[in-house]
């Protein structure tokens, strides 16, 4: 596979703030990757260091196998990008924002343009300051996808659009990726991710601390255990690799337990419970959602 | 039966909060209030306390009494003179009517502030939602309006009184600006529930301004006119007469009154307005715009930074053509004074001797002052580059294939050549102006003050070049660009009066500016100053493309 995206050891530094600190992330062409991480944890700073509006303190990047900083124009023809915050030039129309990003990128596709338009409901007769939060970000995505880019970077791009045009561009990504385009998408919306994501990565403080398909994040990880009980096994409690045990009385007799178990050893905690009189059973595959809080866990 | 499901029966309270929103109004606000009243404090203590120095004896006021009163441009721009031979006289002529603008357009940025932009940003959404009265936010933007106007005049008189003027005509001058100031915050407390947008708002309140100076302004120089005046408050208050109060009794305060009557039915207008519209709508609604843009293959970048500052060009082109027209028409009267003032004449037109060279020396001053007015335009045109890039819209661009280089020219061509361009038509208008009141005595064409004008144009590079290299290098401190400005103002035209020393002179610009005037003009400096100002403009654009954007 080849890389689209590819950074080694990326450092930025803000004053004496470390916004990237020994960045490794690799993006592989025509899937959609995941980039999660809360605010403030270098996503932001990652994708303006490859859109070539950061110069990198130290490490390598390779954008479409140029340098995202000195090739910027010849890289940027190939590339669209939908920033999380969109501001608009308060005097231009929707309609001529988009037409004037297409014309300082070097080309738009008229009819994705019209389509992208009408699905998304945007009035192209508004002025950039009259717009709403959602409507701002509309502009700013009909303008990317209607591009003839191969790599779309967006951050966070469904900030402010509501569930139905959420669903409506989660469609149009897929679209997008059958057409063998690359997707960077950085986003804190686990829904969102789980949904498009071939793979993610997860950044915290600068730094990527996993990387993979979501089965490969969840295999290293931990199973979500709740069941009741007649009672509690002897000695359940030091089992290997079961941790965060919660006990509590059922009214009438028994006991309910959640507890989160490594995902090796849920066989054997499954076969000490069944010794005691199982009532009922739930163990949960990690979601996105605790495999990233996990992350953020063991920070704390 | 029980009533505990019915409505609590509040009585109605549509001012509450009034309080709370006025006080943090006014603490928002405060450094947005200080400058202009900074501003007009200078103005007129400066205008009080250096009369002394300019027209030391009675010869010199004479004279200027009589070029101010037979020239009708100075009419038009300041009002009619009731008596130039003191300093408080002096002050009041001169600082009248730009002090009441000053106070006007603090009042119409002010409200808008308060009102209209804080629904445009949904500041104002918040405030809303929260307990407070429907007429609240109007109410207390009005208020603070009210507190800032009697900080203006309170500061003003105090400190003209504290320079040595009488009480009486001080105080009268001082409530003079906080009364237009209050009309104004009526007009834009109007103006901001019709449109739609702060611009919109910003846009009729300073035209009402301008279209109500000039009608003074043309009551004032029409012979017979003075009936005129009634159509505008600045008309009105030129009844005030505050130097009527070092003479006795004769206080004319019926204006000031009808003033503060018109302030208050223009507020209860807006209120009445403003109880009858939606939140975040005006009267007018926003016009749909064009649905695309055709733009050329190439010409992009270009079309971008010219369409953000068309407006600014055409203002700025538009207030140069009327400018320079005045300036042309006061020429005619210029030569005479300073046959007669040698103060005068040692400040605008040094190193002349019969009145003919004088005038044309003191074109050649007026195309420098004209530099100094383009270099503001230049500076402010320059920084477009940098605001683009604080309100994080460049982002967006440069996500394209649009290279920094080719932003940087961008806004760097229009930085250079519209000011160039606007100062060139000044010169222009001068030449025509006055070669038609005659000023001139033949030998000085209107083909000598565009020369004249082009041989500035390096000086006036030099300051936009350097504003252009400081947004390349070191954004922080691109008020430095401002501050050359101001400095560059200070040495050239105070300087000769001050009896600054050479080595302070040659600091500016224009002091290498050579007057066509002269047998043989030495056109080395203009040439060294263009290759310096492109330099500078070169080396902003090498930094730039080297700096991270913000």
């Amino acid at each position: 596979m080849n890389s689209v995206i590819s950074t080694r050891g990326l450092v930025k530094r803000f004053g004496r703030f470390t916004a990237l600190n020994g960045l490794d992330l690799e993006v592989e062409q025509g899937e959609v990757h995941g980039f999660l991480g809360p605010n403030g944890s270098g996503k932001s700073t990652t994708i303006r260091v490859l859109l070539g509006l950061l110069k990198a303190d130290a490490g390598d990047a390779t954008l479409l196998g140029g340098d995202p900083w000195r090739d910027v124009v010849t890289l940027h023809r190939r590339i669209a990008y939908v920033p999380g915050d969109v501001t608009l030039w308060p005097t231009l129309t929707g309609g001529a924002t988009i037409d004037l990003l297409g014309r300082l990128r070097g080309g738009l596709d008229e009819m994705r343009r019209k389509d992208l338009m009408e699905k998304f409901e945007l009035d192209p007769s508004k002025r950039g300051r009259a717009y709403s939060k959602g409507n701002r970000q509309k502009v700013a995505i009909v303008a990317a996808l209607s591009s003839r880019a191969e790599l779309l970077i967006l951050d966070e791009p469904t900030s402010g659009l509501d569930p139905l045009m959420e669903d409506l561009f989660r469609r149009e990504i897929l679209a997008e990726k059958q057409q063998g385009r690359t997707i960077l998408l950085s986003s804190h919306i686990m829904s969102e991710v789980e949904a498009l994501a071939d793979r993610m990565s997860i950044i915290r403080a600068g730094r990527i601390v996993d990387t993979g398909s979501l089965a490969d994040l969840r295999s290293q990880t931990q199973t979500a255990l709740t069941a009741e009980l007649d009672s509690l096994p002897a000695g359940f409690d030091g089992l290997t690799g079961v941790t965060d045990l919660v006990t509590s009385e059922i009214p009438g007799g028994g006991i309910r337990i959640t507890c989160i178990i490594k995902s090796d050893d849920v066989g054997a905690a499954v076969t000490a419970l069944g010794s005691v009189g199982i009532r009922t059973l739930s163990a949960a595959p990690p979601s996105l959602e605790n495999v990233f809080l996990q992350h953020y866990r063991e920070a704390v | 039966m029980p009533s505990h499901g019915a409505p609590v029966r509040e009585r109605a309270r549509p001012l509450a909060g009034f309080g709370i929103l006025t006080i943090s109004g006014l603490r928002q606000n405060v450094f947005f209030v200080l400058p202009w009243i900074a501003f007009v404090v200078l103005l007129t203590v400066g205008s009080f306390a250096a009369y002394g120095g300019v027209f030391p004896d009675a010869r010199a006021r004479a004279a200027f009494e009589a070029a101010v009163g037979s020239n009708p441009a100075f009419t038009l721009l300041l009002g009619p003179a009731v008596s130039l031979s003191d300093a408080t006289g002096f002050t009041i002529w001169r600082t009248f009517t730009l002090g009441s603008i000053t106070a006007a357009m603090m009042s119409v940025l002010l409200v808008t502030r308060l009102t209209r932009a804080a629904e445009e940003t949904g500041r104002a959404e918040l405030v809303a939602a929260s307990p407070v009265g429907r007429s609240s936010r109007l109410a207390s933007a009005l208020a603070v309006a009210v507190l800032a106007n009697a900080l203006f005049t309170l500061i003003t008189a105090g400190m003209l009184e504290a320079a040595g003027m009488t009480p009486g005509p001080a105080w009268l001058l001082g409530a003079t600006y906080g009364l237009i100031g209050l009309a104004f915050a009526g007009v834009s407390a109007v103006t901001a529930q019709v449109g739609s947008y702060s611009r919109t708002a910003n846009a009729m309140g300073l035209s009402a301004l301008g279209a109500l100076y000039l009608i003074r302004g043309f009551a004032d120089s029409t012979p017979g006119g003075e009936w005129i005046r009634w159509f505008s408050p600045f008309g009105w208050l030129q009844w005030v007469n505050p130097l009527g109060a070092t003479v006795g009794p004769v206080i004319n305060a019926g204006p000031l009154l009808l003033t503060a009557i018109l302030s208050l039915l223009l507020w209860a207008g807006a209120f009445w307005l403003s109880a009858n519209r939606d939140f975040g709508t005006g009267l007018l609604p926003p016009r749909p715009g064009p649905t695309s843009w055709r733009i050329s293959r190439g010409g992009a970048p270009f079309a971008l930074a010219f369409r953000l500052q068309r407006s600014a060009v055409i203002t700025w082109a538009v207030a140069f053509v009327v400018l320079s027209a005045v300036f042309g028409m006061i020429t005619s009267t210029m030569g005479d004074l300073f046959a007669q003032d040698p103060t005068l004449a040692k400040m605008f037109a040094a190193g002349a001797a019969t009145p003919g060279a004088m005038t044309a020396a003191y074109v050649v001053t007026l195309i420098t002052v004209l530099a100094i007015i383009a270099t503001a335009f230049g500076i402010q045109s320059a920084l477009r580059l940098y605001s683009e890039e604080a309100d994080d819209r460049v982002e967006l661009a440069l996500s394209t294939a649009l290279s920094k280089w080719r932003l940087y020219a961008s806004h760097a061509v229009i930085a250079v050549v519209a000011p160039a361009a606007i100062l060139l038509m000044g010169c222009l208008m001068v030449g025509i102006t006055a070669t038609l009141t005659h000023a001139t005595d033949g030998t000085r064409t209107t083909a000598d003050v565009l020369r004249q004008g082009l041989l500035t144009l390096p000086a006036l590079w030099v300051i936009t070049g350097l504003t252009l290299a400081l947004v390349g290098l070191v954004p922080q401190l691109r008020i430095l660009g401002w501050i050359a400005l101001v400095v560059e103002f200070t040495i050239t035209l105070l300087g000769p009066l001050l009896n600054l020393p050479d080595w302070a002179l040659r600091a500016s610009p224009l002091y290498w500016v050579p007057s066509v005037n002269l047998a043989s003009p030495d056109y080395l400096p203009p040439v060294l100053l263009a290759v310096g100002a492109f330099a500078l403009v070169g080396l902003g654009a090498l930094a730039y493309r080297r700096r991270d954007i913000r």
